[in-house]
């Protein structure tokens, strides 16, 4: 029997319809029937094993429903795993697999053994052929668990691939025949992109999708769902301006001629900015049609310089930019900003411009994601999640108990008033730490930080290793000794997740000292925008049973805490004055954990809106791609050319009718393709200006919806305008069939990236979910005559108060500088 | 088409649970507008309606759907919570705590909404002290007493009862506007006005069948009335769209104008407002002249001439209505903030430098606009009262007897009719109806891709 210890807080959350499942009672009867299977299977040989799974899958092909094969395929695994791997999954992981099969997200932590855990469902779904996903975090993992768990899946009859970066098409539909499949989710993302524009049955590599297992589940489903897979095509150089405005943007002075809102998320010129923009360009009036392209690189390389910082969004290396992924603090392969912006940021740190090209065809990981009929997923940090795994992917979250209990201490964060304050504490504390031998792991926001932190202990004389996406090639090895007596090791977010701190490293002696002298201490330096990203971090110390700590070190003057004004939040009388010391009041950690709520619901309001906007379209592309398949299979012919008549004849008298009718196909799928491209920029725009809408007192979404539904609806005609109008093309061109004058030749070459689509924390979705407001009560119908009162109270008030001043430049930056002085002062005097 | 929507609606799982969830609400209701509330002899009400039909309260009851004429448990209907919405509203430009919080996103609005409700349970609190206090003191046309056992007790009960009632139609609008479809709340008061239309209809009907009525009168009024809505619905829809761009994006190799972002300004942004506003205003000297009674004969010419049909009252209204007209613009919609929100995601309009110029440009725009949206409002207003009670020229210094010896009877002392939608209720429910069809349509909108598959050309081959 597994159970969770449930306070009575979380039953009432369940009560009242938190998706969280605490209570496992349910699995209790299933868990059961697995541990007498097990009993009735021990005994036989393998090659009887074998023909026990045969039989169970010749049942599954048969149409047997799951559930009556469930418990049975399940005590196979876990014999099979037992013989392979000497691994015998416990009931924990039993009920995970159970868990999953129906459809959850299981929160189990680090250690305990989500791989083996994810083999059973992955099984017991493969058994009716139709193939199943198992998406890992990475590439490394998934050729390292497919070839880990292959042992199992082979002695059982099913056949395992997997698929990494740099596999041609071939090896590509081998891994996808094969019953499971190990693959990241954004290369099996970036094979159905290249399966949408194919133009040859033959050439497809997926099979139609059935069950997928996600590792890291609420990294993969809600943190990244929004990040647009990108498929694009036909290199063109376009020759930009971007060095020169570059170095333009370098010379303008913050505050004076632009200005940066107080999110860090937007920068606009000032009327000053413009004049002097203008005249360094000679370019009139810069906001006038003529100067739309000059004006958006102009955007661009502010963005570029202002918002994008090196060495925390992005790290250059090698001659290149790679970006860096907020939540993971990797380096993202393959991942671009948007087009402009990449060129700009390109032309700031005077690298090598790379490709760009048309976008082909782009789906986001939650849409591609969402395409599985059936999806379950593993993660450490589930239940923070839990209300948009529920609302995105209707999955429930489950909570399974560690199969040994997690002692790990999490004390209560230390807060300082100032920034200088909370990093002397933290190396005196690594240094106080270290002395003992204990190993540390340190977690900080940035690179940049984690630099600082790593000179600043150097200078204590204390030896670390940094971990950060600068050096991810020893990321292997710097992990690995992490564990170790007197390991000290700094690093980014990269050390969070799927991160295996392994006490003492392998060596069982050691393991027993560090053990004693109380596991891992993880020192968190900042609170991150998600709880569990801090969770994460957490998650690292105390692994399978064994002690650990963590703490956090916070100061007041914290990028999440200045951003989002904790200290509005915290009441004046509780607001500390500068000093060295830690804060000791509950009142402020409250605060602060309340600010870090507020953001995250902010930020999942966000993610709520963007979603609703994409649903719509997410519809339409389901539709076409349906249509698409239906041409590209044969199913559906096109009829178009046909109904031109005495032309159409002569061409097929000419070609023969499976030629023309080839051609045919390919220029509908072409128009298609490009057709859904222009509508997807089309949609960009106008989400674009939906705020604009909620300002004019319409409810954006309303207006969106009916708005792209009608350009949807008009697609279909120009599709069929194209069409027509490339035959006419071929039939006054002599009737040649040749789709390279006709300009519809697919791309010479394709790459797919991804692209961080909202680079300035999703400022879209921000806008979005601004104030709309909405029908402002058409009932407003019944004012009734103590408002007039009212409204004379309101109208005396407004006169009293000054009238609201033309803002100006000056205003803003005076304001703004002096909030730093009196930060820079603060801390000064304080450190002096 | 119509059919073919009205099969869609409820071939949408989904959509045919809100559709009739929100008809089951709006059902809920009119339940709650028919029981009375306890202590209220209902004979003595029925009669004392009849007599006060026309007045300034019968205006308001068709607001309530006659809740209010019943004495019933939702006398209040939603009028507190308007109330009390529109109070917090314009308390956000005043009070910069709320300002702040109005502008701090989710938790911000649910913080203000919760406000609202307790604002809105003082409001009804207030207001059901004044109808228990006035209606105590009421007698039926044969002398007897509307309320039987007058006192505290019956003063607290009433209270209680209709407060409690007023914050159950706030949470069936609520319900409405979260799992049925279109905004709850105007749903509610659109239910309350339409629902005495059917009997409406059939009084007009029946006076011109017994004679009382001319049916010449009615062959044209229907075109009319008709055409008047059709007009509402024409303006209420435009507005003039101030193209938009954004400087970020180039989506691959196409730039796209800003044919697509706009910024909507409508012609009349400040919905019903100004009128109400202003028929308030204009109710004030009858109400002061009926207190005073005739003792104070300069009071009562004022009143006099500022009634139903006056020149002076027609001006005045039409005055008072584009006043306010400007006013309520001015307080809900701010073009520096919009300027200053346009400049901080990038957007600005083609040619106008962004801040301080656009905000001026979007000021001037909207000025012109506001003043024919006033026209309008004006017009819609006047309009219904022209036809119930003319237009009295005789009153109309110096010419007045001159024109009144030749203009037919028919616009000095008006068609008599009472137009069951007056220029406010019309508006209302021009403007939910519109609303509630669009919302409708957006969750159509989906299912009218069929075609895009359906076209099937799934064929054969040739030959």
């Amino acid at each position: 029997m597994v159970r969770n210890a449930i306070t009575w807080r979380q039953r009432l959350a369940r009560l009242k319809g938190s998706p969280v499942e605490l209570d496992l009672r349910a699995y209790d009867r299933p868990l059961a029937a697995v541990g007498a299977l097990e009993a009735e299977l021990a005994p036989l040989a393998d090659r009887e094993l074998l023909a026990a799974s045969q039989e169970l899958r010749a049942r599954a092909r048969a149409g047997e429903p799951r559930q009556n094969l469930r418990c049975r395929g399940y005590a196979l695994v876990r014999e099979a795993a037992r013989r392979c791997l000497g691994l015998r999954p416990f009931d924990e992981q039993v009920v995970a697999a159970l868990a999953l099969d129906r459809g959850a997200v299981v929160e189990m932590l680090t250690g305990e053994g989500k791989t083996l855990a994810a083999v059973m469902p992955a099984y017991l779904n493969a058994l009716s052929g139709k193939g199943v996903h198992v998406l890992t975090f990475n590439d490394y993992l998934a050729r390292r668990d497919a070839g880990w768990m292959g042992p199992i899946y082979r002695l059982l009859g099913l056949s395992v691939g997997f698929v990494e970066e740099g596999m041609s098409a071939a090896e590509r539909r081998r891994a996808y025949r094969a019953d499971v499949t190990y693959v990241t989710a954004k290369e099996a993302g970036f094979d159905f992109l290249r399966d949408l524009l194919a133009t040859r049955v033959r050439d497809l590599v997926h099979r139609p999708f059935h069950f997928a297992l996600a590792d890291e589940a609420d990294s993969l489903l809600i943190d990244e769902a929004r990040v647009p897979l990108v498929i694009a095509g036909s290199v063109e150089r376009r020759d930009s301006s971007a060095r020169r405005l570059a170095a333009l943007v370098a010379e303008l002075a913050a505050g004076v001629d632009f200005e940066v809102d107080e999110h860090g998320r937007n920068v606009a010129l000032t009327e000053a900015g413009f004049d002097r923009v203008e005249a360094a360009l000679a370019c009139g009036n810069l906001l006038a049609e003529e100067n739309y392209l000059l004006l958006t690189e102009l955007q661009c390389a502010l963005h570029a310089r202002v918002l994008l910082h090196r060495d925390a969004d992005y790290v250059v290396r090698d001659g290149r930019l790679e970006v860096v992924d907020e939540h993971t603090g990797r380096v993202v392969e393959d991942r671009h900003w948007p087009d402009g912006l990449q060129a700009a940021l390109e032309a700031k740190e005077g690298v090598e411009r790379g490709s760009d090209g048309r976008i082909l065809g782009s789906i986001t990981l939650q849409h591609f994601l969402a395409g599985y009929p059936r999806l379950g997923g593993m993660t450490g940090t589930a239940q923070d999640a839990a209300e948009e795994l529920m609302d995105f992917y209707g999955l429930r979250v489950v909570v399974i108990p560690t199969h040994r209990p997690m002692i790990r201490r999490d004390h209560p964060d230390v807060v300082f008033t100032h920034r200088r304050a909370k990093e002397r504490a933290v190396v005196r504390e690594i240094a106080r730490v270290h002395a003992s031998g204990r190993p540390i792991l340190a977690g900080t926001l940035t690179i940049a930080e984690s630099e600082r932190l790593a000179a600043r202990l150097a200078g204590a004389g204390v030896p670390c290793q940094v971990l950060n996406a600068k050096n991810d090639a020893r990321e292997a090895e710097i992990v690995a000794r992490a564990g170790r007596l007197g390991a000290v090791t700094i690093s980014t977010n990269m050390a969070g997740r799927g991160t295996d701190v392994r006490l003492g490293g392998d060596d069982p002696e050691e393991h027993r000292r560090v053990v004693a002298l109380g596991g891992l201490y993880v020192i968190g330096t900042n609170r991150h925008e998600s709880r569990r990203v801090d969770l994460q971090l957490r998650g690292r110390a105390g692994r399978q049973g064994d002690p650990g700590d963590s703490r956090f070190f916070i100061s007041l003057e914290d990028d999440l805490l200045v951003r989002y004004g904790v200290e509005r939040l915290i009441p004046p009388r509780f607001r500390p004055p500068p000093r060295a010391e830690p804060i000791d009041n509950p009142v402020v950690r409250r605060e602060i954990a309340r600010a870090q709520r507020i953001v995250q619901g902010q930020n999942r309001e966000i993610r709520k809106t963007l979603w609703r906007y994409a649903q719509p379209i997410e519809e339409q592309r389901r539709l076409l791609h349906r249509r698409r398949q239906a041409l590209l299979r044969g199913e559906r012919r096109p009829d178009l050319w046909q109904r031109r008549g005495r032309p159409y004849d002569e061409l097929v008298a000419r070609h023969g009718d499976d030629a023309v009718r080839r051609t045919e196909v390919a220029v509908t799928l072409a128009c298609l393709d490009r057709a859904w491209s222009d509508h997807l920029s089309f949609v960009a725009d106008l989400r674009e200006g939906s705020h604009l809408v909620g300002l004019g007192g319409e409810d954006p979404l309303t207006h969106f919806k009916v708005e792209t539904a009608a350009a949807f609806r008009r697609l279909e005609g120009e599709i069929d305008d194209a069409v027509r109008a490339a035959f006419d093309r071929i039939a006054d061109g002599g009737g040649e069939l040749d789709l390279e004058r006709l300009g519809f030749k697919g791309p010479s070459s394709t790459w797919t990236y991804l692209i961080n689509d909202d680079p300035f924390r999703q400022q879209l979705g921000a806008m979005l979910t601004g104030p709309g407001n909405a029908t402002l009560a058409i009932g407003a119908a019944l004012y009734l005559p103590p408002l007039l009162i009212l409204w004379g109270l309101v109208d005396r008030f407004l006169r009293k108060r000054p009238p609201p001043p033309p803002r100006t430049v000056e205003q803003e930056t005076t304001t703004s500088d002096g909030k730093v002085d009196n930060k820079g002062n603060r801390a000064n005097t304080v450190v002096d | 088409m119509l059919t073919e929507s009205f099969r869609n609606i409820f071939a949408i799982p989904d959509l045919r649970k809100r559709v009739l969830f929100t008809f089951a609400m709006l059902a809920v209701y009119r339940v709650g507008c028919i029981i009375p509330t306890p202590g209220v002899d209902p004979q003595v009400l029925q009669e004392l309606m009849a007599q006060m039909a026309g007045t300034v309260f019968g205006f308001l009851n068709t607001f309530t759907g006659s809740a209010l004429g019943n004495a019933a448990v939702f006398s209040l209907g939603i009028m507190p919570y308007i109330t009390a919405s529109i109070i917090l509203q314009l308390l956000t430009v005043v009070i910069p705590y709320l300002e702040k919080l109005s502008k701090e996103g989710e938790l911000g609005k649910r913080k203000i909404t919760q406000y609202t409700r307790y604002l809105t349970l003082v409001v009804s609190m207030i207001q059901s002290t004044g109808i228990a206090f006035t209606v105590q003191r009421f007698t039926g046309p044969g002398g007897e007493q509307l309320v039987p056992n007058p006192g505290a007790g019956f003063v607290l009960m009433t209270i209680l009862t209709l407060t409690t009632g007023c914050a159950f139609v706030m949470w069936l609008g609520e319900q409405i506007s979260e799992r049925g479809i279109g905004n709850g709340i105007s749903l509610i008061i659109f239910a309350g006005i339409v629902i005495g239309l059917p009997s409406a209809i059939y009084d007009t009907f029946s006076r011109a069948t017994s004679g009382n009525l001319n049916p010449l009168t009615v062959v044209v009024l229907v075109p009319f009335m008709l055409a008047v809505t059709a007009f509402i619905v024409f303006m209420e829809r435009s507005q003039r769209r101030i193209p938009v761009q954004y400087a970020k994006r180039v989506v691959g190799r196409k730039v796209y104008g800003g044919q697509n972002t706009y910024l909507p300004l409508r012609v009349n942004t400040g919905g019903v407002i100004p009128v109400i506003f202003a028929s308030s205003i204009l109710v004030v000297p009858s109400v002061v002249a009926g207190f005073l009674g005739p003792n104070w004969p300069w009071v009562q010419t004022v009143a006099d001439n500022l009634g139903f049909g006056q020149p002076l009252h027609y001006l005045l209204y039409a005055a008072a209505i584009i006043f306010f007209s400007f006013f309520y613009v001015s307080i809900i919609f701010n073009p520096q903030d919009t300027a200053e929100n346009m400049r901080k995601y990038g957007g600005f309009i083609p040619g106008i430098r962004s801040g301080r110029r656009t905000a001026e440009y979007i000021d001037r725009v909207l000025t012109r606009l506001t003043l024919i949206g006033s026209l309008y409002l004006s017009a819609v207003s006047i309009l219904p009262e022209l036809m119930l009670s003319g237009f009295k020229v005789a009153n109309v210094p110096i010419i007045g007897g001159w024109l009144d010896s030749w203009v037919p009877p028919f616009i000095s002392e008006g068609l008599g009719i009472q137009f069951y939608f007056g220029g406010t209720s019309l508006l209302i429910v021009v403007g939910v109806a519109m609303d509630f069809v669009q919302q409708l349509e957006s969750q159509l909108v989906m299912r009218n891709y069929d075609g895009f598959l359906k076209r099937g050309r799934i064929r054969g081959r040739r030959g």
